[in-house]
């Protein structure tokens, strides 16, 4: 694949799944300067990976595969790491809310944050609507494995929910 | 909130898009109408010379000599419309080469934009100048060689008219359309400025 082709598939793939960078940015991260930095990072690890896509998946969780293990790379190292910069997030000067804010977004968004790495990549898919074998295609899991994990997910998730209203 | 809310949440939530996607889209879109708008011309304008030559050719009473000025019309002509294709390819050339840089790709079409308006302003009198004295120089010659009667002076009004008619179309070009898209590029452009 020459550089045109790989360029042409990555304006292609941009185009056809705009959100999935964005919102693995989101999950990983609640300061928009560190949201944008791990956005271009995604980006880039997409474009590098274009020529190693052999079709057989579809681009969707090729997709949040790059992006997932780019925004747990990311997170892993030291200056990124135990979100340090998150207690900035209330701060109005640090996180400047999107011209198209949903405050009931942030408290999804605020929820999934809080899980561990592995458990928001499992949520960030079946939220997206991916089957439980597509799930445990991308994350290297079982189908039995994933269901067991995802209900788990849902009680945690459902418990930080209770009583929030936007 | 409910998981049924989260999900119902999820599914409604808008991502961000990119500030510079709309204006770099609608000038991709229109590059390719520019181009074949200059090449359509171009060709038009090749063809008027051809019929120029063909009369000059077939017709034993007219003469280079004598129909230089006619000529000379067309050649400017083939000359303008030669110019719009270069640019307008040259242009595009830049604009694909610059497609994944938000930031060059905006400063190249406010560099176009600007440079358009200026040509409008400062080039078109001139060029329509040029034009109209070729345009008198070739009837004066067409009367005296006796293809035409001294009545034919009066098409000189005909294309000050077409000339006025032209300036206030590329007029309101500037006005109605150059002007505000040159401002809506400038304030997406300054979006991409680092903050002090």
């Amino acid at each position: 694949m020459n550089r045109t082709e790989q360029t042409a598939c990555f304006e292609q793939w941009m185009q056809e799944h705009p959100g999935i960078p964005q919102k693995v940015a989101r999950s990983f991260c609640a300061v928009d300067a560190d949201r944008e930095d791990l956005l271009q990072e995604i980006r880039v690890a997409i474009w590098l990976a274009i020529p190693a896509y052999d079709s057989r998946s579809k681009v969707s969780s090729y997709l949040y595969r790059i992006s997932l293990n780019r925004a747990i790379s990311w997170r892993r190292r030291p200056q990124n790491r135990s979100g340090h910069l998150d207690s900035l997030e209330e701060h109005p000067d640090m996180a400047a809310a999107p011209a198209n804010h949903d405050p009931r977004l942030e408290i999804v968004y605020h929820a999934i944050r809080n899980l561990p790495a592995a458990e928001r990549a499992l949520i960030l898919l079946q939220l997206d609507g991916f089957s439980y074998r597509e799930i445990a295609g991308t994350l290297g899991l079982t189908e039995s494995n994933v269901g067991v994990r995802l209900n788990r997910i849902r009680t945690k998730l459902a418990e930080q929910l209770k009583g929030k209203k936007p | 909130m409910s998981l049924d809310e989260m999900e119902q949440t999820w599914n409604e939530q808008q991502l961000p898009s990119d500030p510079a996607a709309k204006p770099v889209q609608k000038a991709a879109n229109s590059l390719s109408r520019t181009l074949l708008l200059a090449w359509a011309m171009l060709a038009v304008m090749v063809f008027a010379l051809a019929l120029k030559v063909h009369e000059v050719w077939v017709e034993p009473e007219r003469t280079f000599a004598n129909s230089f000025w006619n000529l000379s019309i067309a050649a400017a002509s083939v000359a303008c419309g030669g110019f719009g294709v270069v640019w307008a390819r040259r242009f595009v050339s830049e604009f694909r080469t610059l497609a994944h840089d938000t930031v060059r790709c905006l400063d190249l079409l406010i560099y176009n934009v600007e440079w358009e308006i200026r040509s409008i302003r400062r080039d078109l009198p001139l060029m329509m100048l040029g034009f109209l004295i070729l345009f008198v120089l070739a009837k004066g010659q067409s009367i005296s060689a006796g293809f035409e009667s001294s009545v034919e002076w009066n098409y000189i009004w005909f294309v000050l008219v077409v000339f006025g008619i032209t300036g206030a179309v590329m007029y309101h070009r500037v006005q109605a359309f150059l002007r505000p898209r040159l401002e809506e590029l400038r304030a997406v452009r300054r979006q991409f400025d680092p903050t002090p």
